[in-house]
């Protein structure tokens, strides 16, 4: 009897094995997301391995490489010598849910390699880098890669809450954990399949946490967000010139169907021109994508975020999303330089 | 608590453990054994069904204790007697029912038919299953009245056949016939029902939150607002409601049927490829069996059935799927799903008089049509039963109104071809023609569907077995879902 149970608990462990490393090789298709590790120039929080294959298949259908860096770019260049523009941003920027040949930046790098300005674009984009990060990190960035050009810096929302500001301004934003990389855990994280139950893990504690900010009406100009957001456009202009480029800010806004069908965004239309005013005044470009959001909507039926397997116009940008975000880069750089 | 949660995985063990230390440990003989088994599944049952609303404890003993006081046989010598202890016996259940579930529904119509403010309304939260238990309680009172059954003398005994908690709360609706000779003998835990149980309670899960709960967004989204997106998008939001509730409601069942074999009872199959019906008559023998056979049997035959006249038969299939559609839910959506559906029959009913149906010979050669044929009449009585799931799906008749719209006019909008709808479609075409190839090599009649269970003590089955505990992981859509029919 004895020897029964161990003969089966033998084919337990061995059968536990192989079913494990079967689905791991079925997560290295499905759900591959590079780790991610130190960014020891401190460009960004954090960055992920470096020359990485990725893959992933939860929210869109998406592979691709990381580069030397552990960022996204892959647009084939021999040398890419000077950086013309840099671009920081969010998962969003990063593009981790559209193919590397897809994403906004390599997008633009193939319209400027198209129109013979020969212009390159590095995108250092990373999840969790909202503009507060990226606006502390701003410095650093600038420092490290010396875009000659412009610094275009992803926001997803308008108006600036005072204390946040002040944090981004401060360089004192809360740390990202990030493994070093010889712990267990960091071990762990190398294997596929267990990145995707961790994944699983995280959605279901933020279960309920799933609300867009769109009609909460939090997007909108006060006196004090006014002030607070003027405070972080001079730094990003002062910054941006200091070394010797232009600043973009990209409106990436968040959307929502509502019951009717018609797109509802977060910040209000008042909102998106008191802040371009501002920009306007501030001598930075702003790329406000809601309105090419709309007309890729209203005149195509597509929406710019969602994915064949996720809800329609939630979640990240898909690919039609790049694309525009894409041209409208490339237009407002373009009529920039028409008029310099 | 549902059986996809973190708390019924700690109740399940710890109820399944306590039955082993009684039935394998403790020195008892074989009825307190079987007593000690009772206090245990009943105190399991109590404690899963008030994990939603300790209240809900309350109401489920107060129709199991008036279902079993005034079941009472049919006596000839006091018949009134028998006729006022059955009318309180059935009255009391659907009166609970009535209040719970359709006052507010019936106050709410009538006051919008006559343009009246309600003021009446009770707002009561529906206690979970409700309408499953109601149903059981109903079945003994029936079966004891007319003799077919005999009145249980154990309140424990009884108490378990309604709340035992694998069915308590979405059925399979189980008949006192089938359920109590199961506790009058010794049910143990064996290493046989667990191999077994285990699996089919993997499967069901694996319908559910890896298939059904990934469809339920896009679904959720089209029917929430059909009118902007294209009509292909639609159809295949239709589609995958179709799916969607199959795979929720039978993973249920198979859940439900595994987790009570894990404990050493049988519960009858619910399902039966239903999909695979080559006509509306044979739909309601593979869908829900629990409740059609209820229905037909409680309801239907009661009615008169096929006894009374072509006319009254007709009337009777409408009456029993208007009332079936009904007790789904308090909703207009779901009388017209009833009606439809009973429309349906009649005209099948009507068909089989007018086709010579009724004699063996002509049925049988009717049911050996050849496959084209018989593909057909399958997707023919797919295609109507889709259309019937616009309604049931719809939260009111405007909505089902601009579903149907949509397709009608193949409107223009959002192209969504939702890659988990596509990859259910294909998962349960497959698993519909392996069931095809499975029953044409042990050349049964009609195929039947089947557990894939394996033998757990040879290396493949486990790896096999392993693999779906992993992907259920994986790929379970973990925002939360109820099981659709937690609603009824």
């Amino acid at each position: 009897m004895a020897r029964k149970i161990a003969v089966w608990l033998g084919k337990v462990i061995g059968a536990g094995v192989t079913a494990f490393a079967l689905l791991s090789l079925f997560c290295v298709w499905y759900y591959n997301p590079p780790v991610h590790k130190v960014a020891a120039n401190g460009a960004t929080g954090y960055t992920r391995q470096a020359d990485a294959f990725w893959a992933r298949a939860t929210e869109g259908f998406a592979r691709g490489q990381t580069d030397g860096n552990g960022y996204n770019n892959s647009y084939p260049v021999e040398d890419p010598g000077d950086i013309h523009i840099l671009m920081m941003g969010s998962s969003q920027t990063e593009g981790l849910y559209v193919n590397d040949d897809e994403c906004a930046s390599y997008l633009l790098n193939q319209y400027f390699h198209e129109d013979g300005s020969g212009r390159y674009v590095y995108n250092i984009g990373m999840s969790a880098h909202e503009i507060f990060r990226n606006v502390s990190n701003l410095e650093t960035a600038l420092s490290v890669y010396e875009p000659k050009e412009y610094v275009a810096i992803e926001t997803g929302v308008l108006a600036y809450q005072p204390e946040e500001v002040w944090q981004a301004l401060a360089h004192d934003m809360p740390e990202l954990t990030v493994g070093t990389g010889y712990s267990l855990l960091d071990l762990l994280q190398q294997n596929p399949y267990l990145k995707l139950v961790y994944q699983q893990y995280s959605n279901y504690k933020n279960r309920e946490n799933t609300d867009t900010g769109v009609g909460k009406g939090y997007d909108v100009f006060s006196e004090d967000t006014l002030w607070a957001s003027r405070q972080m456009l001079e730094y990003i202009a002062g910054t941006a010139r200091a070394h010797h480029c232009e600043p973009i800010l990209y409106y990436i806004p968040e959307l929502q169907l509502d019951d009717n069908g018609a797109l509802v965004f977060a910040a209000t239309e008042g909102t998106r021109e008191q802040y371009a005013a501002l920009c306007r005044e501030l001598g930075i470009l702003f790329v406000d994508m809601t309105d090419g959001i709309v007309e890729l909507y209203e005149q195509e039926h597509i929406l710019a975020s969602g994915f064949a397997n996720t809800q329609a116009g939630y979640g990240h940008l898909n690919r039609e999303g790049h694309r525009i975000l894409a041209d409208a880069l490339y237009e407002a750089i373009s009529e920039q330089e028409e008029q310099l | 608590m549902t059986f996809a949660s973190a708390e019924f995985f700690v109740l399940f063990f710890i109820t399944a453990a306590l039955l082993l230390l009684l039935q394998r440990v403790l020195p008892l003989g074989e009825r307190a054994r079987q007593t000690g088994s009772h206090v245990i599944l009943l105190a399991a049952s109590y404690i899963f069904y008030g994990w939603w609303d300790a209240r809900f404890c309350a109401l489920l003993l107060g129709v199991t204790l008036v279902s079993f006081v005034t079941a009472a046989p049919k006596d000839p010598m006091r018949l009134a007697a028998s006729r006022a202890a059955l009318a309180v016996g059935v009255g009391t259940p659907l009166l609970v029912l009535g209040v719970f579930k359709y006052y507010d529904f019936f106050v709410e119509s009538f006051c919008q038919a006559f343009h009246i403010a309600n003021h009446a309304a009770l707002n009561l939260i529906l206690p979970v299953g409700i309408s499953f238990y109601t149903f059981q309680a109903l079945s003994y009172t029936i079966d004891v009245y007319q003799g077919k059954l005999g009145k249980e003398k154990s309140f424990l005994k009884y108490a378990l056949y309604i709340g035992f908690f694998p069915q308590l709360v979405a059925g399979p609706i189980v008949k006192a016939a089938d359920f109590l000779p199961q506790l009058k003998e010794e049910r143990r835990i064996t290493l046989k029902r667990a191999e077994q149980g285990v699996q089919i309670f993997a499967f069901g899960m694996f319908k559910k939150l890896v298939l059904a709960d990934n469809l339920s967004p896009f679904v959720d989204a089209v029917f929430r607002t059909p009118g902007i997106y294209h009509w292909s998008t639609v159809l295949l939001a239709v589609i995958s409601y179709g799916i969607q509730i199959y795979m929720d409601f039978s993973g249920y069942s198979d859940m439900a049927i595994g987790c009570a074999g894990c404990l050493g009872y049988d519960l009858n199959r619910n399902f039966n490829l239903p999909y695979i019906s080559q006509n509306v008559s044979e739909f309601w023998k593979r869908w829900h069996i629990s409740l059609s056979g209820w229905l037909q049997q409680y309801l239907y035959i009661p009615l008169g059935g096929n006894r009374k006249g072509t006319v009254r038969t007709y009337v009777n299939l409408m009456l029993t799927m208007l009332l079936g559609g009904l007790w789904h839910g308090a909703n207009w959506t779901f009388v017209l799903w009833g009606g439809l559906h009973g429309a349906a029959l009649c005209i099948h009913k009507c068909f089989l008089r007018l086709a010579g149906g009724g004699r063996r010979k002509d049925r049988e050669r009717r049911d050996k049509k050849a496959f084209p044929a018989a593909l057909c009449c399958i997707i023919l009585t797919d295609l109507f039963v889709l259309f019937c799931w616009i309604f049931f799906r719809a939260e009111s008749v405007s909505q089902a109104a601009a579903v149907i719209g949509v397709l009608a006019h193949f409107g223009d909008g959002i192209v969504h071809m939702y890659s988990w709808s596509l990859a259910a479609i294909v998962l349960l075409a497959a698993a519909t023609a392996a069931t095809y190839v499975r029953s044409a090599r042990r050349k049964e009649r009609t195929v039947q569907g089947f557990y894939p269970v394996l033998p757990l003590n040879r290396y493949w089955a486990l790896v096999l077995f392993f693999l779906e505990i992993g992907l259920i992981v994986g790929l379970a859509y973990v925002q939360g879902n109820p099981f659709i029919y937690f609603q009824f």
